[in-house]
């Protein structure tokens, strides 16, 4: 299987060093994989998504997505990626369908392309009757959503998303994981963090844990049980490797 | 720069810059905000109109004055200068903040688009804006011009062609000096001091550059002078000292000729197109380097049970929401520079001229032709106007944005919330105290006691105007705001709040006069200030405290 996600070294420090986000942080995700990335508040996920989008510039290592470096071929690796951030702030003053279009646009998506992935993706997440009204009148579940369908336009090789579960209701949350299983299906990657463990258990195929910006541990749930003293739920093995 | 999604930013960047979707929108659904909007529009073009109306007056004069001298194409220069020198000053804080601070910015950079393909986005979204604030001072000139030598069909087209080409030039300059000083700047936690600092040199040098630029040579003003006004091409090349560009402007529209006039426009729209090159390859090395920092955070120090003690402070709710308001006021870059530092730079932008003693005549001069007493109605007038000038209540709701929720949700009573803010304008305000101390160590011979005098009226002077702003962005709140200058300068109530404030200030002032004028004594007249300004004050707020706690609970962020 080919490496989509590669990352070596990563790392990123704020006040002259003092306080160390991340810390040499080496990660593969290959094609097909749900990877889920975990860590308390603070820990670093967050800082590692934005250098690996390009929204933040590592101090050392490199992030590699389908074999471009993010620093060489920023807009190859921005091609590539769809990009969901924790927080679903979004044009207001623009409607769904006018957001959706200008994602189109900037990824470069066909109208003959784009239109029947919009359907689908708006069916998917039941949008197609709010498509129309302005964003600013949307809830935040629905904003989650839009921003959610113009991050999979593109049909990207490379999902990240942050947290992407918080406010979607039951449904949507379904059917987020019913396509990110497909998308697996179909080769592409699937990067998340999340808080939550009960999903990372079910549907990752690997997960990674880090903790004060060290990646504590890696590997399957059946390896990282062997690595934990009480083997048994995500959420324990969480508690004791992250000495909460 | 690839030009498709280069345009497909420009298309989003007006879409949100003005609205337009959201308008368009409000008439397809019948919704009442868009004919709010259209009334906000209708209501500003009337509230402009005296003002504008004034201006034409004056261009008409001075162009009916100097015809025949065949000086008048001189005005065109003047209003090119003008417009441009104000796109520079005013893009620096409309570019910083479209350009580093804006909402969209961490999602746009994670799109496959190169850098100079979002700033040219940006760019072109703050230039049509500029269109807005040149249109009031070159239209004028270049249309009293046009119909005075019958102008003909060329002569319009000429004027719309510059018209469009001439924020680009300042706009490219204001670009420059702002992505430079962003990426030398860019470096940890004291950023935003810093890159406020950078914001200040580059206007001083503006000033100080302008100044040398139309410094007369000293001990031969006068023969200068004649020298200039002998022949129209120095004096246009004197006025255009300033920015060089204006003279292509000018002659493109007066020059004897059509082929003299077209080289001048080709001249001005090639350089114009030059600086947008020069910009877009700019971009493309330097705007992610100041742009890109990440949030940095504090230095997470563990705090101690004795530190931990001094940190915390339990303070009134109405002083606390003061000191919330400020803290914000002053950290975050924007506010700080258009609700602060505006009361420093106002002063020296509107007494520059005096203070280098332009004209040959010194501010000492000026100030011994002046009524003592007007001086001192002048004084408390300046503290009223500093007072307009930062719009630190009229913007205070909408500053908050989404934030709003936080207000809506606090056990602390609207009335109390609002009283806080007034409080922190208070704190604003006390500002320009030092200001008329220093005018009064430096130029005006007032003695302490006037200064305490004019100090304490300016603050009852601020109370109607404060609470007038304030009240307006209760009624009418903004807060869909892309970035903290849109917070400022796209808020309608800054507007409102200055125009209404300008007309109260103007009435007060004309009827001290009259006053003055009757034989009554300035005492009185200062007595009389102080209770127009303390009645009319505690209406608003009376006001506002009864339609407060519906509107906190009815607002939808």
């Amino acid at each position: 299987m080919i490496k989509l996600i590669e990352i070596k070294g990563l790392s990123k420090s704020y006040n002259r060093g003092e306080i160390k986000a991340v810390a040499d942080l080496d990660l593969n995700v290959k094609s097909g994989e749900i990877f889920g990335f975990l860590g308390p508040n603070g820990a670093g996920k967050t800082t590692t998504i934005k250098m690996m989008v390009g929204l933040l510039k590592p101090d050392k290592g490199s992030v590699s997505i389908g074999g471009f470096d993010i620093k060489e071929s920023p807009i190859e690796v921005k091609k590539r990626i769809g990009f969901v951030p924790d927080q679903p702030e979004v044009y207001e003053k623009l409607t769904g369908i006018e957001y959706l279009d200008f994602m189109a646009d900037a990824y470069g998506v066909s109208r003959e392309d784009r239109l029947p992935r919009m359907e689908k993706l708006l069916e998917t997440f039941q949008m197609e009757n709010s498509v129309y009204d302005l964003i600013q009148s949307y809830s935040h579940g629905m904003r989650q959503k839009i921003i959610l369908i113009g991050s999979l336009l593109h049909e990207p090789e490379v999902i990240i998303m942050d947290e992407p579960m918080t406010g979607l209701d039951p449904r949507s949350s379904h059917a987020l994981k019913e396509m990110m299983k497909e998308k697996c299906e179909e080769g592409k990657v699937m990067f998340f963090s999340t808080h939550v463990l009960e999903v990372a258990e079910k549907f990752c195929h690997r997960v990674g844990i880090i903790n004060k910006g060290k990646l504590i541990a890696l590997g399957t749930l059946e390896e990282l049980q062997k690595v934990a003293q009480r083997r048994s739920s995500l959420e324990n093995i969480f508690l004791e490797l992250t000495g909460s | 720069m690839r030009w498709r999604p280069f345009w497909n930013l420009v298309k989003l960047n007006i879409k949100i810059t003005f609205g337009f979707s959201a308008w368009l929108y409000y008439f397809r659904k019948r919704d009442r905000r868009f004919w709010g909007g259209l009334g906000i529009f209708a209501i500003i073009l009337i509230s402009i109109a005296p003002l504008f109306y004034l201006y034409l007056r004056l261009v008409q004069e001075t162009t009916r004055g100097l015809a025949g001298t065949g000086l008048e194409s001189v005005i065109i220069t003047s209003g090119a200068i003008i417009a441009s020198i104000l796109v520079l000053v005013l893009g620096i804080a409309y570019v910083i903040s479209a350009f580093y601070f804006a909402n969209d910015l961490d999602f746009l950079v994670s799109l496959p688009f190169k850098p100079a393909e979002i700033l040219g986005g940006k760019y072109v979204g703050v230039l049509i804006s500029e269109y807005l604030t040149i249109a009031p001072f070159f239209i004028p000139p270049v249309v009293v011009y046009g119909l005075n030598i019958d102008g003909g069909l060329f002569y319009w087209l000429f004027f719309a062609l510059i018209f469009l080409f001439l924020p680009v030039i300042p706009l490219v300059f204001a670009s420059l000096g702002v992505m430079v000083l962003m990426s030398l700047t860019n470096l940890g936690r004291k950023k935003d001091l810093l890159r406020l600092l950078g914001m200040i040199l580059i206007l001083v040098i503006v000033m100080v550059a302008n100044f040398y630029l139309t410094r007369l040579p000293e001990g031969e003003e006068m023969e200068f002078i004649m020298g200039i006004m002998e022949d129209p091409e120095g004096l246009i090349a004197f006025t255009g000292r300033t920015y060089p560009p204006s003279i292509w402007i000018t002659r493109a529209l007066t020059a004897e000729g059509w082929g003299s006039r077209l080289i001048n426009l080709l001249l001005f729209s090639g350089v114009s197109f030059l600086g947008f090159g020069v910009l877009m390859v700019g971009a493309d090395r330097l705007f992610f380097q100041g742009l890109i920092g990440g949030q940095e955070i504090s230095a997470g120090k563990k705090i101690t049970p004795g530190l931990l003690e001094k940190k915390v402070r339990a303070r009134n709710p109405i002083v606390s929401i003061a000191f919330k308001e400020i803290k914000i006021l002053i950290r975050v870059p924007i506010y700080l520079f258009n609700s602060i530092f505006i009361l420093i730079i106002a002063p020296i932008a509107l007494f520059f001229p005096l203070i280098i003693g332009a004209g040959g005549v010194s501010i000492d001069e000026y100030i011994k032709l002046v009524d003592p007493e007007l001086l001192f109605l002048g004084g408390v007038g300046f503290f009223g106007l500093m007072t307009l000038f930062g719009p630190a209540l009229s913007s205070s709701i909408s500053r908050e944005g989404k934030l709003f929720r936080i207000s809506q949700l606090i056990p602390i009573p609207p009335n109390q919330q609002l009283l806080g803010k007034i409080l922190s304008g208070y704190l604003v305000s006390f500002l320009v105290i030092p200001i008329v101390f220093l005018a009064a160590i430096l130029y005006i011979p007032w003695t302490l006691g006037e200064i305490i005098l004019i100090s304490l009226l300016g603050l009852l002077l601020s109370l109607p105007l404060m609470s007038f702003s304030l009240l307006l962005d209760l009624l009418r709140p903004y807060f869909t705001w892309q970035n903290p200058q849109q917070a400022i300068k796209q808020n309608m109530n800054v507007l409102f709040a200055m125009i209404g404030g300008f007309l109260f200030l103007a009435g007060l002032g004309w009827s001290s006069m009259q006053l003055l004028e009757t034989g009554l004594s300035l005492g009185w007249v200062n007595f009389l200030i102080g209770v127009v300004s303390l009645i009319l004050g505690g209406i608003i707020m009376l006001i506002m405290f009864r339609i407060a706690p519906s509107r906190y609970q009815n607002i939808s962020v």
